[in-house]
């Protein structure tokens, strides 16, 4: 290498080592104090719901959050009158489409965080440590909620899953990709300028307490459903069969570890560790924090999940995902789609959640 | 795969880094397969229809080169129809038969030509005519047939500007693929800041401006007055950054191999007159037209009523070129006019400035000159940007409406910061361009001490990371 090719990489190191400072010292300095946007900012129906939860008039003391298995499927209305003068529960549903750890814990941190955030329960949906698909890197939603200890706790958890190597290779590359995204402000002002576009009808989007049932009639009006759920209906009901597999694979994988139970030792360590750690600082603030193991996983989720599940303590776990056990919640009657339920099958699944929100109750006051 | 995506800044740092590790007996291979997967990440498919004009245009050459009297001329008009044909059937035979369907409606029947469910293959017209440039240059004897099959091919398909150009001649870029180019830091330096000045003008101010034309143009009954105005400027700035941003990153991308692609655009919104313009716009495409249509039609060598017809012709053609539609034969047909109409009125024109005391030259009547050109030629972008012939003469007679649906609803529709924005970025887009004049963005930056030109590169570079839009958002040309 001659002076010329030492002088070039020097040049294009300080161009890069000199962008990366000032991105992150706008990042840590500027950006917050401009405060441009506030944490939810990048999930708009994590925004608008938050909003509707931290208003004082909401009073709410429970709240559930995850993916669209709990957007669409928990409706507080039922769960607060099954848990009526026992759990006593006014949940909010705090759930949004694809909404998977680290995000979802990135949420729950928040919520926490303010100053009206005591809740007596809050529960989270279980589920594994989520990628980011190529197509959909450096989009707003796959950038806004990073820190380190998200980037650590996705890529650890990742590694120590029963993931094949590529996936944890793949899974790693992503989330340093988001993580530096974020640190670098990529697209920030372009998004944050979009946002406070958009913000101010955001109040009006968000049922009272944050629940929407999927339903064809309400798509139109349903201003958070990007893929077309009209579409996902009728597939579903020109072949409805799925949900049967469904049920064979919900079966056959909690048969599996109820045959041997020896194969529940095999859980995420790591994953399980992380989860116990967010019981026991929840228990200090008075919160009894909750994972639910929902229905209609596919069987590699199952194979991470349940023993995951089994590994945490019974009064901070719920599971309503066992066809031998819920039948009905994978009937093609209950259902909207091959994961979803529809109207009739939410209120079922409420109805089960309230009823084991108070048998956590009970277990809790034993001795 | 797109310039202003991820996975090309993997697959530039990966070629780049493997090109220069390998014998130079092997690089073409390998810039031939890059390439191919380059297009292949569009439509997989399409990639066939390449091989095709590439394989008749080969063939095409040697026998043009070996034939003699008028077997040359019938070897390229094989050529040329095999070219023209395959851009007509993916191109213009749905075009075409539309309008036959409008006549059979006329007459009272019905059209019985089925249209053809296919999508256009992706820079089509672009790699067509620099196809086509080889086999007429054969013949015309200014270039020798390339009788290695891989490096044609890679003439025809060298990624960087293989699906929006700039259009080669094989005088210049053919040879470069048996010359050995060594690893030169200096030229690396100049390509990356092609590049980056390219990715700025796509990503911060193109991608910016996109939505706030398409608020207007894509509901062209909603707005009124200067909404309309705006956006058809917005318009303006959004084709040219999104255009002459391409043509730097792929010119950047190629210098950083070694290889040097003709400059495409050179500031052209500060022509003077619309026939300057058409000399700093487009500049491989309007050369090429001028080369191969207008020359040959007799130029401005013939009477005045043939010149003119040349003028009009050379500009109705190049309106087809670059779309199937009526909406962009009318551009082309303005710019045409245009041109006419400079030349008859240029004596009325010069009395005028004179009888006004304007002088020929001065700064006065040069922002005179400059503000009529980017008028008429922002006029013509209606119609190149408008959905329809119908929108565009909606916007038209909407543009001069000043009542309903004006500037302060556009506004709120998009919000005052994004608005505001715009206008920044495209008045620090004319500012630097006005300072820059007649350079490329890497002699520009040159001509500054180290210091200056390090905080340019930052930046230049945190504008695109902070104010950038990421959503991978295509190029307009390349559905041309």
């Amino acid at each position: 290498m001659n002076k010329d090719h030492k002088y070039f990489f020097v040049r294009l190191g300080a161009v890069l080592v000199l962008v990366l400072c000032l991105s992150i010292v706008a990042n840590i300095l500027l950006y917050p104090a401009l405060k441009l946007t506030p944490w939810s900012w990048g999930a708009e129906l994590v925004d608008s719901k938050s909003h509707q939860l931290q208003n004082p008039n909401g009073k709410f003391n429970a709240v559930v959050l995850g993916s669209s298995r709990v957007y669409r499927q928990v409706d507080p209305q039922v769960v607060d009158s099954v848990t009526d003068g026992k759990a006593e529960t006014r949940l909010f549903n705090l759930g949004a489409n694809w909404l998977f750890p680290p995000e979802s814990f990135y949420v729950y941190d928040h919520i926490t965080k303010n100053e009206n955030g005591h809740y007596d329960y809050i529960i989270i949906e279980l589920a594994k440590v989520s990628s980011v698909d190529f197509k959909n890197l450096h989009t707003v939603r796959t950038i806004y909620w990073y820190n380190l200890s998200d980037l650590i706790f996705a890529i650890t958890a990742s590694w120590n899953s029963n993931f094949s190597i590529i996936e944890k290779g793949y899974n790693t590359f992503v989330h340093l990709i988001g993580y530096t995204d974020n640190i670098i402000n990529l697209g920030y002002i372009t998004e944050a300028v979009r946002y406070l576009n958009a913000a101010h009808s955001f109040d009006q989007k968000v049922n009272g307490n944050g629940f929407q049932f999927l339903s064809v009639d309400q798509n139109e009006a349903d201003m958070f459903e990007e893929e077309n759920t009209a579409k996902r209906n009728s597939r579903f009901l020109r072949d409805t069969s799925v949900v049967t597999k469904r049920s064979e694979i919900s079966r056959k994988q909690f048969s599996k570890y109820s045959d041997n139970p020896k194969l529940l030792k095999s859980y995420n360590i790591y994953y399980s560790a992380t989860l116990k750690k967010m019981i026991t600082d929840a228990q200090k603030k008075g919160t009894q924090l909750i994972f639910l193991l929902s229905p209609r996983i596919d069987k590699k989720q199952y194979d991470e999940l349940i023993p995951l599940f089994y590994s945490l303590p019974e009064e901070n776990r719920i599971e309503i995902s066992d066809s031998r056990s819920y039948p009905e919640l994978y009937l093609a009657e209950n259902s909207f789609d091959a994961t979803h339920l529809n109207q009739k099958g939410s209120r079922i699944y409420s109805r089960i959640l309230g009823e084991k929100l108070n048998d956590l109750v009970i277990l809790k006051r034993r001795p | 795969m797109l310039f202003n995506s991820f996975e090309f800044l993997i697959f530039f740092i990966v070629v780049t880094v493997l090109y220069f590790t390998l014998p130079h007996k092997y690089r073409w291979a390998l810039l031939l397969a890059a390439s191919c997967i380059f297009y292949m990440f569009f439509v997989p498919a399409y990639i066939l229809i390449l091989f095709f004009t590439i394989t008749i245009d080969y063939f095409a050459g040697i026998f043009i080169e070996n034939a003699k009297g008028i077997r040359r001329k019938r070897f390229l008009w094989l050529s040329l129809l095999a070219n023209i044909s395959v851009l007509a059937i993916f191109k213009y035979y749905n075009f075409i038969n539309e309008n036959l369907t409008n006549l059979f409606g006329f007459a009272g029947t019905e059209n019985p030509i089925p249209y053809l469910h296919i999508i256009l293959p992706i820079g089509l017209s672009f790699h067509t005519f620099q196809a086509m440039s080889y086999t007429i240059e054969v013949y015309r004897g200014h270039q020798s047939a390339e009788r290695k099959f891989g490096i044609f091919a890679l003439y025809v398909m060298f990624y960087p500007q293989l699906v929006a150009g700039p259009i080669e001649r094989p005088q210049n870029l053919l040879h470069q693929f048996h010359e050995k180019h060594s690893l030169d830091f200096i030229r690396i330096a100049n390509g990356l800041k092609l590049m980056l000045w390219g990715l700025f003008k796509k990503i911060v101010i193109a991608d910016r401006l996109a939505p706030l034309v398409d608020v207007v143009y894509n509901d062209p009954t909603q707005y009124h007055g200067w909404a309309v105005i705006l956006a058809t400027c917005f318009f303006a700035f959004q084709i040219y950054c999104d255009f002459s941003g391409y043509s730097d990153i792929a010119i950047g991308a190629a210098r950083v191999m070694g290889f040097t692609l003709m400059t495409n655009f050179r500031t052209p919104y500060f022509a003077q007159s619309v026939s300057e313009f058409w000399k700093r716009w487009h500049i491989s495409l309007s050369t090429w037209f001028k080369d191969y249509l207008y020359v040959p039609l007799g130029g401005n060598r013939v009477n005045r009523s043939r010149w003119f017809f040349n003028l009009f012709i050379t500009f109705m053609v190049s309106g087809i070129w670059h779309g199937a539609d009526w909406t962009f034969i009318i551009w082309g047909a303005l710019h045409g006019v245009y041109l006419i109409v400079a030349i008859i009125s240029q004596n009325t024109r010069s009395v005028m400035m004179k009888s006004i005391g304007l002088k020929e030259g001065s700064h006065l009547s040069n922002f005179i000159n400059t503000a009529t050109v980017f008028v008429l030629v922002t006029f013509a972008w209606v119609f190149f940007r408008a959905n329809s012939l119908n929108d565009a003469v909606i916007l038209i007679q909407n543009s001069m409406v000043f009542s309903g649906s004006g500037l302060i609803e556009y506004i709120s529709a998009n919000g005052w910061q994004t608005v505001v924005l715009a206008f920044l970025f495209v008045a620090f887009l004319l500012i630097t361009e006005k300072i820059m004049v007649n350079q490329s963005a890497d002699e520009f930056v040159n001509r500054f001490s180290q210091y200056t030109r390090l905080a340019i590169y930052v930046i230049i570079s945190l504008l695109i990371i902070n104010f950038g839009v990421f959503g991978g958002n295509n190029f307009i040309y390349f559905q041309f």
